[in-house]
C-alpha cells in the first residue's frame, strides 16, 4: 500500500468520530475546503471536505492534506456523482508546486480518481498520482484500490440510498401532519424520485436541481400517460405527478451537496 | 453553475417542501363504516337544528354540487319512529342511465346520559358524473329524490 497508515490520529473519542462518519452517509456535512500541512512536504493526500470523514482521517506532519470541495459527502458519493472538479485540484496543486522543486506524489482516494479518470502513475500538474482506499484508516483495505467492474449507475444508487433515507427521515414529521396517506405517498415519491435521479444522474451535464426538474418532468409525464389508461381520477394523477417532480427537483439539489456555512 | 446552498437554507426549504407535499397529497379519504368508527359532524351551519341528522353525499371530482344534505326533517319523514337504520342511495346518470348504488347506515350518538340525535356526517365516494343526475335515497318507509342540475 503506497500510503502509510500513519497514526497520529486525533485524540477525539473514536466512538464519536465513527458516529460522525456513519452519519455522513445520510447527510452532507461540509467543511470549508482547505490545504493543510507543513510547508516543504513532498506528498499531498487528497480528501473531501466531509466533516465525518475528516474526523477519522489519519493526520501526519509529513503529509499535506488537500480537503477538496465534494459537497460535504464521503468520497464514494462525491466520486459517483462527479462532485469534485478537477480544475480546482489542479489550481491548488499548481500553487503548491511553486513552493516545491522535487517531483511529489498526490495520493487520491480511489472513488475520486475513478470519477476524474485518473489512474496510478498518471502525472497531473507535475504530481505523480497514487491511489489509496476511500477510507485510508481502514485495516486491510489495500484491495479496495484495485477497482471493480460495478456499473456507475449501480454505484450511484448504492451511495444514494442512505441519502434518500436521510431525506425520508427529515420529511417524515411534516408529512405526518397531514395524515397517513400524505405520509406514505410523500415518502414513496421521495424514494422513487431519488432512485430515478441517482440512476439517470449522468444523463445530462446541467446543475443538480435542473437535472431533477428534467428527469422528473420526463418520468412524470411518461408515468402520467400510462396511468391515464387506469381509473385514477385526473386531479389525483396530476397531484401525484407534481409531487414527484417537486421531489425530483429537491433531490437534485440535495445530491449536489451543501455549501459550508 | 453550482446549485449548492447552506445547511440552514436547505433545512428551511426542506420543511416548506415537505409541508407542501403533505398538503398536495391530501386526497379524499374512503368512506368508513360509521358503526365502527362514528364521526360526529363538526358542521356549525346545522347547529341551530339542535340535535338532528345531517347526511352528506360528497361527489368525488364531479361537475355537480358537492354535497347533498338531508335535513333532519327529511330523515324523520323517511323513518319517523326510528331514523337509525339502513338506507340506500341510488345515483342515476340521466344521460347514460348508469346507476350507482351505495348503502349507508344512520346511527345515534349518545351524549351523557340522555340520548341525543346529533348531526352525523357520512361521506360516500361516488365516481365522477358529467351530466344530469338524479339522487334517490331509500329507506324501508319511503324515499327522497334530488335532481341535478
Amino acid at each position: 500500500m503506497p500510503f502509510p497508515n500513519g497514526n497520529t490520529a486525533l485524540k477525539r473519542s473514536r466512538f464519536l468520530n465513527n458516529f460522525a462518519w456513519w452519519l455522513n452517509h445520510f447527510w452532507p456535512m461540509p467543511k470549508h475546503p482547505n490545504l493543510i500541512g507543513v510547508q516543504g512536504n513532498r506528498d499531498i493526500i487528497l480528501a473531501v471536505n466531509a466533516r465525518g470523514y475528516l474526523l477519522n482521517f489519519p493526520k501526519s506532519n509529513a503529509r499535506t492534506v488537500l480537503e477538496i470541495d465534494g459537497g460535504g459527502f464521503l468520497p464514494e458519493f462525491a466520486g459517483a456523482f462527479n462532485l469534485v472538479k478537477p480544475a480546482i485540484i489542479v489550481d491548488y496543486l499548481t500553487q503548491y508546486k511553486e513552493t516545491q522543486s522535487a517531483i511529489t506524489t498526490l495520493f487520491v482516494p480511489f472513488s475520486i480518481a475513478q470519477s476524474l479518470g485518473w489512474e496510478a502513475a498518471d502525472i497531473i500538474a507535475d504530481f505523480s498520482i497514487s491511489l489509496v482506499p476511500d477510507q485510508p484508516w481502514e485495516a486491510n483495505s489495500d484491495q479496495k484500490v484495485d477497482g471493480t467492474a460495478t456499473p456507475s449507475w449501480v454505484r450511484r444508487l448504492l451511495v444514494a440510498l442512505p441519502v434518500i433515507f436521510g431525506q425520508i427521515l427529515i420529511f417524515a414529521v411534516p408529512l405526518l401532519v397531514y395524515g397517513p396517506y400524505s405520509f406514505i405517498l410523500g415518502e414513496l415519491s421521495l424514494l422513487l424520485a431519488g432512485i430515478f435521479l441517482a440512476v439517470l444522474w449522468n444523463i445530462t451535464k446541467v446543475c443538480g436541481w435542473l437535472k431533477g426538474l428534467l428527469i422528473g418532468l420526463v418520468i412524470g409525464v411518461f408515468a402520467g400517460g400510462v396511468f391515464l389508461l387506469t381509473s385514477i381520477p385526473l386531479d389525483v394523477l396530476l397531484r401525484l405527478i407534481v409531487g414527484f417532480i417537486l421531489c425530483s427537483v429537491w433531490l437534485g439539489w440535495v445530491y449536489e451537496g451543501l455549501r459550508p456555512a | 453553475m453550482s446549485g449548492r446552498i447552506n445547511f440552514q437554507l436547505q433545512l428551511f426549504l426542506g420543511l416548506v417542501l415537505a409541508l407542501s407535499l403533505g398538503w398536495l397529497y391530501q386526497f379524499p379519504q374512503p368512506a368508513t363504516d360509521p358503526l365502527i368508527t362514528p364521526t360526529p359532524s363538526p358542521a356549525p351551519v346545522f347547529q341551530n337544528l339542535s340535535g338532528g341528522w345531517l347526511l352528506q353525499v360528497r361527489f368525488f371530482q364531479a361537475k355537480l354540487p358537492e354535497v347533498v344534505a338531508l335535513t333532519p326533517l327529511e330523515l324523520l319523514r323517511l323513518s319517523p319512529k326510528n331514523p337509525q337504520g339502513k338506507y340506500f342511495i341510488q345515483i342515476l346518470d340521466v344521460n347514460s342511465q348508469e346507476l350507482f348504488i351505495e348503502k349507508f347506515d344512520v346511527y345515534f350518538l349518545r351524549t351523557g346520559s340522555s340520548e341525543i340525535l346529533n348531526s352525523v356526517e357520512q361521506s360516500l365516494l361516488i365516481p365522477a358524473l358529467d351530466g344530469a343526475v338524479k339522487v334517490i335515497i331509500h329507506s324501508p318507509q319511503g324515499e327522497i329524490s334530488h335532481a341535478f342540475p
